[in-house]
């Protein structure tokens, strides 16, 4: 028997490059580019040109796909499908001297381009399971993605200020794995950090998250003024948004 | 093994790129004519997708086409990909494999857990059985390698030091299923093996020339997950404060939830008690991740005395299991055993 193992990966032949900004033919998440060809028939006659085809897919990361033109505003560059879950809901409310902390009951929504927005949660952190799909939603390229939310102030009896993806606030953040969230301190070592969120961050406060995965992080009950506090830590409303191919 | 002297006779003519996210890729087809000693290979510069014909007419041993890319990933050396190959010529039969597994999310190529089953569809079409046919027409090898991808994810790995698993010899065309229970990859613990499985169609040449390869495709494999609880032994006796835990978890499958819930009572398969938000983890990942999570506030979960059982589960497309518990018992209660007495 005389056959040659296959090599997926051999030694670098040099070429040059001529690079081409073109996106087609890509694998979401995957992690070394993958292709087939074929001849039109496996059989023909001497002399004949038969006709091949081929198609590769390269690796690609949520960063290829999504594009952040404002923040908290994710804008596919092509059709996919996405996956939200919730990581939790960190406003917590508590008596003047501090006892009787709590979990405050807290709303988001969201939106695909135009549309109204709807309801994505409502209830506490207790209430949040981050193993369940809170909704699974196709989106089209170039479609913009909204979130938004709010919580139950019990001290006014009213339901705080709104913050929303690209509202100007700055107060709803998308990140992808290996960002830090944008605080003005390491949130990994912080009294504030909440436990749900510890499992996807490193010591250094970089998420570490899959590569098609997002992380939508919304501060609500400090403004950008206030971005030096420990309060402003961007946990009041924190979900896990999965792409994949449409 | 025969190896090849291999000619360059056609330069790529400026060779065609694309990018991901930090790399760009230079693609091109060779042609390999088989019929020359040494073999003669021409390259052609490619778009990522797309279709044209052979730069070179089929001679009588046939050609081999071969699908590469280049990444150049800035300062790092450059790598290349054979990503396929076709045999085309007079007497080549036809072959497809198909991995099936349980778990859909795999992507372009296949994956699964060491423990479940997988299937693999033969096709083969264009045998002949005539008296004059050719030998080489009348039957295709089907080779099995395995290869263990050690304690890595299989980067950069040499695929030309796989074993050979098995091998057998088609001699009629039609679909051909091979089931199998669990993986093959050998291991001294097979709950913690992890590498690839392929499988490929050969030619059988009679005429001393090098077998080519008709189609090949391979399964990814990764390991089963293993969690210790740490920081509480089984049947234990809290007294005062609960000890800081530390749930190590090892290679939880890459799309999986796993997480950490406390219940009173013994333990009991199906029980639903509190998950601790600190000891979860939604992974949506293309390789298995370990990691340490670390619980400081068991009291915050523990509000009565009695039997207790922390637990962690994962639900993975293979459906929803048990890793580890330990059940401990709480007694807080002060005995004081004093000697009463009376002075006078």
């Amino acid at each position: 028997m005389k056959t040659r193992l296959p090599q997926s990966v051999c030694a670098a032949a040099v070429c040059s490059l001529t690079a081409i900004t073109s996106l087609s033919g890509s694998a979401l998440g995957a992690d070394i580019p993958t292709g087939f060809i074929k001849a039109s028939a496996p059989v023909v006659r001497v002399g004949e040109f038969p006709k091949i085809n081929w198609e590769i897919n390269y690796p690609v990361t949520v960063a290829d796909v999504i594009k952040v033109p404002s923040p908290g505003v994710m804008v596919p560059s092509r059709d996919v499908k996405m996956d939200v879950r919730m990581l939790g809901a960190g406003v917590t409310v508590s008596y003047k001297d501090g006892s009787n902390m709590h979990f405050a009951t807290e709303e988001a929504f969201f939106k695909i381009g135009g549309s109204s927005y709807q309801s994505l949660f409502y209830g506490t952190n207790d209430d949040v399971s981050q193993g369940v799909v809170l909704r699974s939603q196709e989106v089209s390229a170039n479609t913009p993605i909204y979130f938004k939310g709010r919580y139950w102030d019990e001290n006014t009896r009213a339901w705080s200020v709104s913050r929303a993806s690209g509202d100007g606030s700055g107060n709803v953040q998308v990140l992808k794995n290996g960002d830090r969230l944008p605080t003005t301190y390491n949130i990994a070592n912080a009294p504030t950090l909440e436990g749900f969120l510890k499992p996807y961050l490193d010591s250094g406060g970089r998420l570490k998250i899959g590569p098609m995965d997002m992380v939508v992080a919304i501060e609500l009950t400090h403004t950008q003024d206030q971005r030096t506090e420990l309060g402003y830590d961007l946990q009041d409303l924190v979900f896990l948004v999965t792409f994949k191919n449409d | 093994m025969k190896s090849h002297i291999k000619t360059l006779v056609l330069a790529a003519l400026g060779m065609s790129a694309s990018v991901g996210q930090a790399a760009t890729y230079t693609n091109f087809v060779r042609q390999v004519l088989l019929q020359s000693i040494p073999a003669i290979y021409w390259d052609v510069s490619v778009e990522p997708k797309g279709e044209r014909f052979s730069p070179v007419a089929i001679d009588l041993a046939g050609s081999r086409y071969e699908l590469w890319t280049i990444e150049n990933n800035g300062s790092k050396p450059p790598v290349s990909y054979l990503l396929d190959t076709a045999y085309v010529s007079a007497f080549a039969p036809e072959g497809d494999i198909v991995i099936k597994t349980l778990d859909p999310d795999g992507g372009s190529i296949p994956r699964t857990r060491a423990d479940q089953p997988f299937s693999v569809d033969i096709q083969i079409k264009g045998l002949r059985n005539g008296l004059l046919d050719p030998p080489s027409s009348k039957s295709v090898r089907l080779l099995h390698h395995t290869q263990s991808y050690g304690t890595t994810n299989g980067e950069n790995i040499d695929r030309s030091k796989a074993s050979l698993f098995s091998q057998a010899i088609i001699s009629t065309n039609g679909k051909t299923t091979l089931n199998y229970a669990m993986t093959n990859i050998a291991g001294t613990d097979l709950t913690k093996v992890r590498g690839e499985e392929r499988f490929s169609i050969y030619t059988r040449k009679d005429d001393g020339s090098l077998d080519e390869q008709i189609c090949s495709r391979y399964v990814k494999v990764w390991p089963l997950t293993k969690v210790s609880i740490v920081g509480v032994d089984q049947d234990s006796v809290i007294r005062f404060k609960a000890p800081e835990i530390s749930i190590v978890v090892e290679d939880v499958y890459p799309k999986s939830y796993t997480y950490t819930q406390i219940y009173q009572g013994p333990q009991k398969l199906g029980t639903v008690g509190t998950v601790i938000p600190s000891a979860q983890l939604q992974r949506n990942d293309i390789t298995p991740h370990s990691d340490i999570w670390k619980i400081s506030n068991v009291n915050d979960y523990i509000d009565k005395e009695g039997t207790w059982t922390m637990e962690v589960i994962t639900e993975t497309v293979f459906g929803r299991e048990r890793l580890s518990y330990v059940t401990f018992n709480v007694d807080r209660e002060l005995e004081v055993n004093s000697l009463l007495s009376t002075l006078e």
